[in-house]
């Protein structure tokens, strides 16, 4: 055969091998076994910190690593130093298989001798003792070396270097050649058969007689009593197989004549675990050992790959943020004086938590904190009123790096970025930073508040070097809430199991929070607890790109009157670390696609409005609980102090239309808060000597006013808050969003047991409000209506035309109820002491309620004396938005015609039902210019109505302005937190307004006006008890809507004209001027 | 820290070296003296000084005091407004002042005679628009002045025009909804985001509306305040210098321009 050929097929034969160890090594082993000297290491003085890093980093992942040597405990330990975080994954198998230590974070633990008898102490000395005597009557010079334990040993070249694992050829024939001149044929082989034969004559049974080519030696056990050790330890029992188990030596072959001291670790009982030999084996590896060679450099590669296997899972596991920038909401680098504006925007909240997207390490600029819907205390501030009891900080996550704690000021920040993933409401954090050492980390988060489990809190944690071997440590804490607030007092302990801290923190004069917290290694994350005082700490000693990644889960347990046992935090986390971080997410994901299916509003052509919708939509599903009337949607949200939390009339009017429209048991959800409130709604009227229900400004836990008597202005001046006095068109408010509901949704159950009662209740308070004049007409006097300019001013329109509307439609409502349950209508009339005089007399003072409307200018006067106050040119109230009440003073705009947000034009908006179209233009014009929307309720509400009277341009406008009231640049007015009555304004304007879906009676009028840049809005919408998929896109001649209907037929209004469409998809094309056209598909 | 107090005239500068060595006695700072010589003006000496370290130098002074400031031997200067041979923008200010701030070197304290001097200064304003690149003076006054017993107040003055554009900034809210929380709100927020005093010093929010030459000037005189912080962007003309113009003539207290590019004093 050519030669080439002989030199393929050894190419072949090796490339087979090298294929068969490769298959043979890919896969995770869950144990491994290796032996020292000359495996893991070339020499005993050899650094092993390489070995040390990677055994540490293989327990921290939860394989058993068994060492097994010759050596002692002293030799081997000093050597490879490892510490694992927990005990119980790395074990020693050492002194020929006569000693076993567990290794933990303090270090080596004897777990078991094998201690000579004196009978084999003596036996072992005489074996000893006898083989020298053969030796050096054969002329060698041999010595008896240092007594090991079990074991003796004979040094047969003394003087000889020792030298490294890898290079015995050389000594091996210096030992041969030494033993073949003395006589010994057989060489190292005979000489070893002799030293069986001396042992079994001084009585040994099983004498083990080893060589390291160097020495001979004769003991009691092994390295076949290790691995037999190690299957009994760790293979079964541990309930694994032996083919679990991987075996790492570097001499299974023939040394010289005899066998390599790693043969003895082939026992019967492993012979499906694979072994795999890195020695040179000059003399080939047994059949069922696979060679790799390569020495201790092999065998770091090998540990290497089982750890880059575990941790490719934990890289890959770590969730990735959503692509789609329409879903993304970015903030880059790090802006310190933005960064509470940032804090409140990256909120992640489920409607009963809140945690604001602070920095994880914290920073001087950081305000980290929690908030609990509907969990209040007596406030400290001044005045002080309830406050809401922030939860303990569950966030605080620090990284040391060698010693030194990454943050941002540390060294530079190289990339920096956070994305709120607004589809499932996740806060990623990718970051990398030089630090002052000159080490580069890379770390991302990912935090959320489960909307699936609203009790529970996670994030996931991950930093990796870059370009340094060191150690990481993740520190984790539970701190005080930095939001201040009611909190008389919190309580740390450590949690024990789950591992933990638990933090209890109560309200004064009111509720609290037990937060129950727990860090975790995550799956494929090399890192290993090791728990201190106060705080989680874990890590590990990490090489370039291997990631260090923590589970941070948290759940708390809140009560409204008392702080709850901690026993409910622990089992809630208990089951939430049974779940698992990664399976919680799945679930969290889950909850946030089936709410977007429902309320998602999708535009093509303005990605800015696009992005606003989304944010707001976000903001509004993450504030609302679907479930619990205990609390309702606060001013701003659950992402900041301002407004602590209180309920004002943003929820009704604002907030609950979108609910209605898309999650109507939210919106249900909603309104019971205010039936669970009927009691201190009645107190408060009572209390103002009125009847039936007027609900406060500002509600809190208990239903009762809540607005403070006085504030601080604009330089820290004390003034009056007449809010609570005077605005009392809440009432109203409540009885439209009522009324609202039954209407889109017809949820006749909730109006029968309910809704009817809040009507009749609010109806009788604006009857027994009115004053009759002489003439017979009725006035509410001394109010403040929506434009907060004008305070004690009487026959407010907005409040008069809607309580007129309320005692009206409490009236209509109580015939409805008459007629499905006449029963239960009898005995609500009896509990509210309603009798057919008093509901009589409510019919004269409808009639006579002073609305303030000219039918001739079908204008609304304001309020009373309006027309007569003084003018403001119009150049003075720009450029909007603008305080008039700082830059023109107070009193000026008390006197003056200078509108703070829509008064008169949020009635007809709110009424749209009712006033017409003309009367709606007229009252625009007239109001619109001298509105100077001093308020974020402001804006969203003229898109609105700028919109259904089809003044498209000036809607879009005033759509941007309120876009940017939480998200420009300039303004700040994010910090302490959202606004919610902003994002509810946003929507009704892009569905009420631009879309021109609003109600009329039962049926939804149709009559899309879209602004130029939109080319097209997809947006689902419930109503009475249809599903409908609306498809609208703008054409040059028109517009397209393309309709699914679902579950129930629909009444739409078109052209005036009420069509039913049914279940299934309908076309309705309008060409410029002319009217619909309808199209079943 | 060390202030060089620029000495033209022994007899008009005596308010000047007075006020100067009092800030830098309450900011712990050392001050120096130095006079460039000219023909035909007596050479103050040290005597009439009360003992002020005085040096003398030759030459072109804006070459010399820059030289001093970029070696970093000098970090804040102080001068007199009481030249009337100069032909610099602001009423008072010499050549050599006013070449200083253009170089944006180092903060720049100026005193004109007639002043209110600095004594123990209790209280300091420091005008803020709410733009965070305006802000050096707030950052120079909290490093260098920020201590118990002494009230900082941050005077923030809005006007009907325009809210700076620039990201960061958090001027005056546009929109109240609530004016009892709104306002607690932002002030807490606009300590927040343009004050970074450790503990220890008072700070006040006050918000004016008005001309913000006249509003500052009239609060610190009102309310006997020893020294107004500002932040120097470079030029007289516009926006913010047009103020300080304003201000070389109409403040009752000594001024401390801050560019708003210098490092931290």
């Amino acid at each position: 055969m050519p030669k080439s050929g002989d030199k393929s097929t050894t190419t072949d034969s090796e490339s087979a091998r090298a294929r068969k160890l490769e298959r043979a090594l890919d896969r995770e082993f869950p144990v491994i076994c290796f032996a020292w000297d000359g495996t893991a290491v070339a020499r005993r003085d050899t650094d092993a910190a390489a070995v040390r890093s990677r055994v540490e980093r293989l327990t921290a992942l939860g394989v058993d690593i068994a060492v097994v040597s010759s050596a002692d405990v002293a030799d081997v330990d000093d050597q490879l130093r490892a510490r694992p975080g927990v005990e119980g994954r790395l074990f020693l198998y050492l002194s020929r298989g006569s000693e076993i230590y567990v290794v933990g974070p303090a270090g080596p633990r004897l777990l078991e001798r094998r201690e000579a008898s004196s009978l084999e102490e003596d036996q072992l000395a005489a074996t000893a003792e006898a083989l020298l005597d053969r030796l050096t009557a054969a002329g060698l010079e041999v010595v008896l070396v240092q007594e090991h334990l079990n074991r003796k040993s004979i040094d047969l070249v003394p003087g000889w270097p020792e030298p490294p694992g890898t290079a015995v050829g050389e000594l091996q024939r210096e030992v041969d050649e030494r033993l073949r001149a003395a006589g010994f044929a057989g060489g190292l082989q005979e000489c070893m058969d002799q030293a069986r034969e001396v042992g079994r004559e001084a009585g040994i049974a099983y004498p083990a007689v080893t060589s390291d080519v160097r020495h001979i030696d004769i003991g009691l056990t092994g390295k076949s009593d290790a691995m037999h050790a190690v299957t009994r330890g760790l293979v079964t029992g541990r309930g694994r197989r032996p083919q679990d188990l991987l075996v790492l030596g570097d001499t299974f072959g023939p040394v010289a004549d005899g066998q390599g001291t790693d043969s003895a670790m082939l026992i019967p009982e492993l012979r499906r675990a694979v072994y795999v030999s890195v020695g040179p084996e000059p003399a080939g590896v047994p059949p069922q050992v696979l060679h790799a060679g390569g020495g201790p450099t092999s065998f770091l590669d090998i540990l290497h790959d089982q750890l880059a296997m575990r941790e490719i899972v934990a890289q890959r596991s770590f969730p990735e943020p959503n692509a789609d920038p329409a879903w993304r909401f970015e903030v880059k680098g790090f802006d310190p004086f933005r960064e509470r504006e940032v804090e409140t925007w990256l909120t992640v909240a489920n409607g009963e938590t809140g945690t604001r997207g602070a920095l994880e390490e914290g920073s001087a600029i950081s305000t980290p904190a929690t908030f609990v819907a509907g969990v209040y205390g007596d406030g400290t501030g001044d005045p002080a009123f309830r406050q809401p009891v922030p939860a303990p900080d569950w966030t605080g996550l620090r990284l040391m790096v060698a010693g030194s704690a990454m943050t941002l000021s540390n060294g530079e920040i190289i990339e920096h970025e956070r994305v709120l993933d607004m589809r499932h409401g996740i806060v990623f954090r990718s970051w990398r930073q030089r630090l002052r050492s000159g080490r580069s980390v890379r770390m991302r988060t990912a935090r959320f508040a489960s909307l699936a489990d609203r009790q529970v809190l996670a994030a996931r944690a991950e930093a990796t070097p870059e370009d340094f071997s060191g150690s990481i440590v993740w520190q984790s804490a539970i701190g005080v809430s930095h939001a201040g607030g009611p909190t008389k007092e919190t309580q740390f302990e450590v949690l024990d199991d789950p591992p933990g801290l638990i933090a209890s923190t109560r309200g004064r004069n009111g509720g609290g929070h037990v937060l129950a917290v727990t860090t975790n290694p995550a799956p494929g994350s090399p890192v290993a607890r090791t728990p201190q005082q106060a705080r989680d700490v874990i890590g590990g000693r990490l090489e370039p790109g291997d990631p260090a990644t923590v589970d941070r889960l948290a759940t708390i347990a809140s009560a409204r009157t008392k702080v709850p046992s901690p026993e409910v935090a622990r089992r809630a986390l208990q089951r939430a670390r049974d779940v698992g971080y990664d399976e919680l997410l799945r679930q969290h994901r889950a909850a946030w696609d089936a709410a977007w299916d429902a309320a998602d509003l999708r535009v093509d052509g303005d990605a800015a409005d696009q992005h606003a919708l989304r944010f707001a939509i976000y903001h509004m599903i993450s504030t609302a609980h679907p479930t619990k009337d205990t609390v309702s949607v606060g001013a701003r949200g659950l992402g900041g102090m301002s407004y602590f939390l209180h309920v004002f009339w943003d929820t009704e009017i604002f907030v609950l239309p979108f609910f209605i429209y898309t999650q109507p048991e939210t919106a249900r959800t909603l309104l019971r808060y205010r039936y669970r409130n009927l009691p201190g709604a009645r107190q408060k009227a009572a209390q103002m000597g009125f009847r039936g229900a007027l609900y406060p400004w500002e509600s809190a836990d208990k239903g009762i006013e809540t607005t403070p008597p006085y504030g601080y202005g604009p330089s820290g001046e004390q003034v009056p808050i007449l809010s609570g006095l005077m605005e009392h068109h809440i009432s109203a408010d409540v009885a439209w969003g009522t009324w609202e509901y039954w209407k889109a949704t017809g949820d006749d159950a909730f109006m029968a047991s309910m809704g009817v009662e809040m009507l009749l209740e609010t109806a009788r308070f604006w009857v027994s409000r009115a004053a009759r004049d002489r003439e017979g007409r009725y006035h509410v006097r001394v109010v403040v209506g929506p434009d907060e300019y004008h305070e004690g001013v009487d026959d407010n329109a907005y409040t008069n035309v809607l309580a007129r509307w309320n005692i009206k439609r409490a009236l209509e409502a109580l015939v409805w109820l008459e007629t499905v349950d006449v029963a239960y209508a009898d005995e609500l009339k009896k509990r509210l002491e309603l009798t057919v005089t008093e509901l009589f007399g409510w019919r004269a003072v409808i009639d006579g309620y002073v609305d303030g409307y000219d039918p001739e200018t079908l204008l609304y006067e304001q309020f009373a004396g309006f027309y007569d106050m003084a003018d403001v040119p119009i150049e003075k109230l720009r450029p909007r938005p603008m305080a008039a009440d700082l830059l023109l003073t107070r009193e000026v705009t008390l006197v003056s015609k200078v509108v703070k947000q829509a008064d008169v034009v949020m009635l007809c908006h709110v009424l749209a039902d009712e006033i017409d179209e003309r009367t709606t233009r007229a009252n625009y014009d007239y109001y619109e210019p001298i509105t100077c929307h001093g308020s974020s309720l402001s804006p969203g509400i003229h898109a609105a109505v700028a919109a259904r009277l089809h003044d498209v341009p000036e809607a879009t406008e005033y759509f941007k302005m309120a876009a940017a009231i939480d998200l420009a640049d300039n303004m700040g007015n994010a910090a302490a937190g959202l606004h919610m009555a902003t994002m509810g304004g946003l929507w009704q304007a892009a569905v009420m307004g631009f879309c021109g879906v609003m109600r009329r009676g039962e049926a939804l009028r149709l009559d899309p006006q879209l602004p130029e840049a939109w080319e097209q809005v997809r947006l689902p919408l419930r109503f009475r008890g249809a599903h409908l998929h609306l498809d609208i896109r703008a054409r040059k001649t028109g517009v397209d809507v393309g309709i699914t209907v679902e579950r129930a037929p629909v009444t739409l209004q078109l052209d005036g004209q009420e069509r039913e469409l049914q279940p299934g998809r309908h076309k309705l094309r309008r060409r410029n001027g002319r009217p619909w056209q309808v199209h079943a598909e | 820290m060390t202030l060089l107090i620029a000495v033209a005239d022994a007899a008009a500068d005596q308010e000047l070296v007075a006020s100067a060595r009092a800030l830098a006695a309450v900011a712990s700072w050392e001050v120096r003296g130095v006079h460039v010589r000219e023909p035909g003006i007596q050479e103050p000496g040290s005597a009439d000084l009360e003992g002020l370290e005085l040096t003398a130098i030759d030459g072109d002074p804006v070459e010399a005091l820059s030289r001093l400031a970029g070696g970093a031997s000098v970090d804040a200067f102080a001068f007199g407004l009481s030249c009337s041979c100069g032909t610099g923008p602001a009423a008072g200010m010499g050549h050599v002042a006013e070449a200083l701030l253009n170089s944006h070197v180092a903060p720049v304290l100026l005193v004109r005679p007639g002043m209110r001097r600095v004594s123990g200064l209790k209280r300091l304003y420091v005008p803020l628009e709410g733009s965070p690149s305006t802000s050096a003076a707030m950052r120079a006054a909290d490093d260098a002045l920020c201590a118990r017993g002494r009230e900082i107040v941050m005077l923030h003055v809005v006007t009907g025009g325009d809210t700076p554009a620039e990201t960061g900034s958090l001027p005056a809210p546009r929109m109240t909804d609530q004016e009892h929380y709104e306002w607690s709100a932002w002030q807490d927020e606009f300590t927040m985001r343009f004050s970074t005093c450790p503990e220890g010093g008072r700070h006040r929010v006050a918000v004016r509306v008005g001309d913000p030459a006249g509003i500052i000037a009239e609060e610190a005189d009102k309310n006997g305040a020893e020294l107004i912080v500002l932040s120097w962007s470079g030029s007289f003309e516009s926006g913010h210098g047009a103020v300080i113009k304003e201000l070389l003539n109409a403040a009752p207290c000594p001024l401390l321009l801050v560019p708003s590019d210098a490092p931290a004093v």
